[in-house]
């Protein structure tokens, strides 16, 4: 936590879908720079919020603000341009496009390349530049040009990190990154979140406990829609309301 | 009294319009197939009973050649072809619509594309008298039959097994299947029904507006007129829309003569772009 | 239907370059080996091709499903056939008022059809497309009503066979080159993103409603300019050119070549046009023929004619050196048809 600013903000969120209620008065406060788990039983409400924090979802009631700005009702395209950015739970590319559009595309969206209508997408400015250099670090040349949607599970969900990461957000929202992952490329990703420059914000649904309590400065634990409480992970750790409301939650969560 | 005369005519041609529907809201809006062949399927039931009542004499037997004739054209439509198609909007669309242009072509081939009108359903085609006034009683008898239908359509539906197994197979597919409904099979009599729902429409209403081959592609839009304003699949839906429109129409053709199609595609498209659902349509609600 | 997911190897390249340059190398010599009804028929395969470019701008290339086009067409057939023949406006600039009109309709539609998907959205533009043509047909005092407009002039443009066909071949080419940059820019290519993911596209910063009115508004220009070319071409205008029958006629077009990619619509309209001229001269059924294509193109060519051609290429390529790696996987080919949600506003709703 390098600041008292605060980078992200739920105040007394709930989100109905008729009679069911997915989040119920939900306040959430990350301040810059901090990593924050969100963690929680299957049907907890974890995903929910996220389609709140960014934008894919309106909320029932109640507020939501980046960086003390009011984003309530600010579609996600602007929430994005404001320096937010997420992954989704499951693979969500641009599956019939190659490996390089896909980069291309989002870097394009960061700035008024965008607008360009006459120019060659990989021509515009360092467009082609800049997404050659990313897929070289993460070792994706060989996959440039590829359809995404035939590149394997782990390449995919690496994928969907780096068009997250990309464009250099303020806040990052991980939607369970490393689910599906081998372990050692799951290791790796951790390594990845851990090195962040320490001005990122990150929110991060996991559900691997251990995954979690290793990058988290602060953990929150949601429980049937509602946060059941809040705390460094040594606290979660010794709170018997997590392990009471997660016992059932656990068993079949995987690992 | 005038008005009521004009609110009985009305009335009467959204009974026809619900005929003409009902088929439509059976394939499009229950099963999901965009089907633009219920016009040509119209057509088949039109011009099979005119021609078989006309050799036989006998208006039963041509109504049931018309019926028998859309159906076992609309059961093979589904089973041989649309299923093969079913992932596919647009590969539904080119189907029937090749379909309906096939079957259009080979009606003005065989019995050219001048109007021809098929016989009145026998004892309606006199005037009953209402209240002093004298009025068509074909019209009478469609609006009742209209009735009907619909009654007769919800309660085969919500009340029978039939209706449940159909309702169940839309609603979850391959669930339906594990649990070992013959989904292709019900789906193929489903469809069946409708097209003999089209082919009835035909007889009976061509009688109405006498047949023509381009008749067909008219009759397709106003069937998708009136399901989509009552809500693709709802029978009660189409039942409402096809009165309001019915309503509209006499009323328009009264005060702004040459408008009256323009307002029916206008709250066909605004009922699409605010209550996409229709106006008794069921409301999906989908989870995040 | 996704354009360009075919990554073509070196060879295949070269065989597009030079299959482009030889259409071309056809289109100039064309006026001198045709006779004069010939001449004809390639002017309006021209038309009509162009129209299906543009139609597939946001129909293969942006995923949306609109079965209303022919509105842009015959908005456009309006304009100039109107101007011409109520107004006495000359048609180059009524040319340019067409398609800034197709332009705006666009906006319009395109605000109001994204995020509408599967059966609702060719609802919508079905409907939208007829309410024009319940309008043509109705205000009889300025459109003629079910009859239209005939004997409408030239005004300015060339009234030689040949000299039109130049203007329409030059047309369209410089249309199609304008196009085809256009669908690799930054802007195109966020329509391609749109179609493959409305989420993603979202999420990443583009402004969804904003990429649908853009492929629509270009999409309706074009549209609507080769409605104005055809009313030239005919001097006449009718409600049928606003009629649904005409948009289920263009998407014909466009899937029979090959909604994936660029030339595929063209090749559509141009096979379809000639067939429909041989057939028809011979035998009075050529509805039922055309009917019978389209039951076949729906059971067997979903992806067209040039989608058949470039599985085959690719199966010819050997898997060897470096561009092999990159021939078509005919799998790929034919996991085209996603299944789409009846509708899709969204996450939400």
């Amino acid at each position: 936590m390098t600041d008292d600013v605060v980078a992200l903000e739920a105040h007394e969120v709930t989100r109905r879908f008729g009679e069911f209620v997915a989040n119920q008065s939900v306040n959430l406060s990350v301040r810059m720079g901090e990593r924050r788990a969100l963690i929680g039983p299957n049907g907890a409400g974890k995903t929910t919020l996220f389609n709140m924090l960014a934008g894919q979802l309106p909320p029932s009631s109640g507020r939501i603000t980046l960086f003390g700005q009011d984003v309530t009702h600010v579609r996600p395209e602007r929430r994005a341009r404001l320096g937010l950015a997420r992954t989704f739970q499951l693979n969500v590319l641009f599956d019939g496009l190659t490996t390089l559009e896909n980069l291309e595309i989002t870097l394009a969206a960061g700035d008024a390349s965008r607008f360009v209508f006459y120019r060659k997408l990989g021509a515009v400015a360092s467009i082609r530049r800049r997404g050659m250099e990313i897929l070289k670090k993460w070792g994706l040349e060989s996959v440039a040009d590829k359809r995404v949607g035939s590149l394997s599970y782990g390449r995919q969900r690496q994928l969907e990190i780096i068009l997250a990461l990309c464009r250099q957000p303020r806040v990052l929202l991980l939607d369970e990154p490393t689910a599906g992952l081998a372990a050692a490329d799951a290791a790796e990703l951790v390594q990845v979140i851990a090195s962040l420059p320490r001005d990122v914000t990150v929110v991060m649904i996991e559900h691997d406990i251990d995954v979690a309590f290793s990058i988290a400065d602060k953990v929150t634990v949601l429980y049937d829609g509602s946060v059941l409480c809040e705390g460094t992970p040594g606290e979660i750790a010794a709170d018997e309301r997590v392990t009471t409301a997660y016992l059932g939650g656990l068993a079949n969560a995987p690992d | 009294m005038n008005w009521s005369i004009d609110i009985l005519n009305g009335l009467a041609y959204g009974g026809l319009l619900f005929v003409i529907a009902s088929g439509l809201n059976m394939t499009i809006g229950m099963m999901h197939r965009v089907n633009l062949a219920h016009g040509a399927l119209f057509l088949v039931g039109g011009y099979l009973a005119l021609d078989i009542a006309d050799r036989t004499g006998n208006y039963l037997i041509g109504l049931l050649a018309g019926v028998v004739g859309a159906f076992v054209i609309g059961l093979v439509l589904e089973r041989f072809l649309l299923q093969r198609v079913a992932d596919s909007d647009v590969a539904q669309i080119l189907l029937t619509v090749g379909a309906g242009l096939l079957i259009q072509d080979q009606i003005r081939a065989r019995y050219t594309a001048n109007p021809l009108t098929p016989p009145t359903p026998p004892g309606l085609d006199g005037s009953s008298n209402i209240g002093g006034a004298m009025f068509p009683t074909l019209k009478l008898a469609t609006l009742a039959l209209a009735i009907v239908l619909a009654i007769a359509m919800t309660m085969v539906l919500k009340k029978t097994k039939l209706g449940a197994l159909v309702r169940a197979s839309v609603d979850d597919n391959s669930m339906a299947r594990s649990v070992g409904v013959r989904v292709p099979w019900l789906y193929m009599w489903v469809f069946g029904a409708g097209g003999a729902l089209a082919g009835f429409a035909g007889v009976w209403g061509g009688s109405y507006l006498s047949l023509e081959p381009e008749l067909g592609w008219e009759i397709l839009l106003l069937g998708l007129v009136v399901i989509v304003i009552g809500g693709l699949d709802s029978i009660g839906g189409a039942f409402l829309a096809a009165m309001i429109i019915g309503l509209l129409t006499q009323f328009g053709r009264l005060y702004f003569p040459s408008f009256a199609s323009f307002f029916v595609y206008g709250i066909a498209v605004f009922v699409l772009l605010v209550r996409p659902n229709g106006l008794l349509g069921r409301v999906v609600t989908r989870e995040a | 239907m996704r354009p360009d997911r075919l990554k073509l190897g070196g060879s295949a390249r070269g065989l597009r370059t030079a299959l482009v340059l030889g259409a071309l190398a056809a289109l100039v010599v064309l006026p001198e080996v045709l006779s004069n009804f010939q001449l004809y028929v390639a002017t309006r395969v021209l038309i009509f091709g162009l129209f299906a470019t543009g139609y597939n701008l946001v129909f293969g290339y942006g995923g949306m499903h609109s079965l209303g086009h022919a509105a842009f067409f015959g908005l456009g057939a309006y304009v100039l056939g109107l101007g011409v023949a109520n107004y006495d406006l000359p048609a180059t600039p009524l040319l340019v008022a067409a398609t800034v009109a197709g332009a705006a309709m666009g906006v319009v539609w395109g605000l109001l059809c994204v995020r509408i998907r599967g059966i609702y959205l060719l609802l919508l533009t079905l409907g939208l497309g007829q309410l024009l043509w319940a309008l043509a047909s109705q205000l009889v005092s300025l459109t003629g009503g079910d009859n239209g407009v005939a004997n409408i002039s030239r005004a300015g443009l060339p009234t030689g066979s040949v000299g039109f066909y130049w203007l329409c071949a030059m047309v369209t080419v410089v249309t199609l080159v304008l196009l085809h940059a256009f669908q690799r820019s930054p802007v195109g290519m966020s329509i391609a993103a749109m179609r493959e993911s409305a989420l993603r596209t979202a999420a990443s910063g583009y402004n969804v409603r904003g990429i649908g009115a853009t492929a629509f508004a270009v999409s309706g220009a074009v549209c609507a300019l080769a409605g104005a070319l055809n009313t030239s071409f005919t001097a006449a205008v009718s409600p049928d050119s606003l009629h649904w029958l005409t948009s289920a006629t263009v998407m014909v077009y466009a899937i029979v070549g090959g909604a994936g990619f660029f030339f595929g619509p063209f090749l559509g309209a141009g096979i379809l046009i000639v067939l429909e001229v041989i057939i028809s001269a011979k035998w009075s059924q050529w509805t039922s023929v055309l009917g019978i294509i389209y039951i076949v193109t729906a059971l067997s060519l979903k992806e067209g004619i040039l989608g058949k051609a470039a599985a085959v290429i690719a199966r010819g390529t050997p898997r060897s050196g470096g561009t092999a790696a990159a021939a078509v996987d005919p799998a790929q080919v034919n996991s085209s048809d996603k299944h789409e949600p009846i509708v899709a506003r969204g996450i939400t709703s």
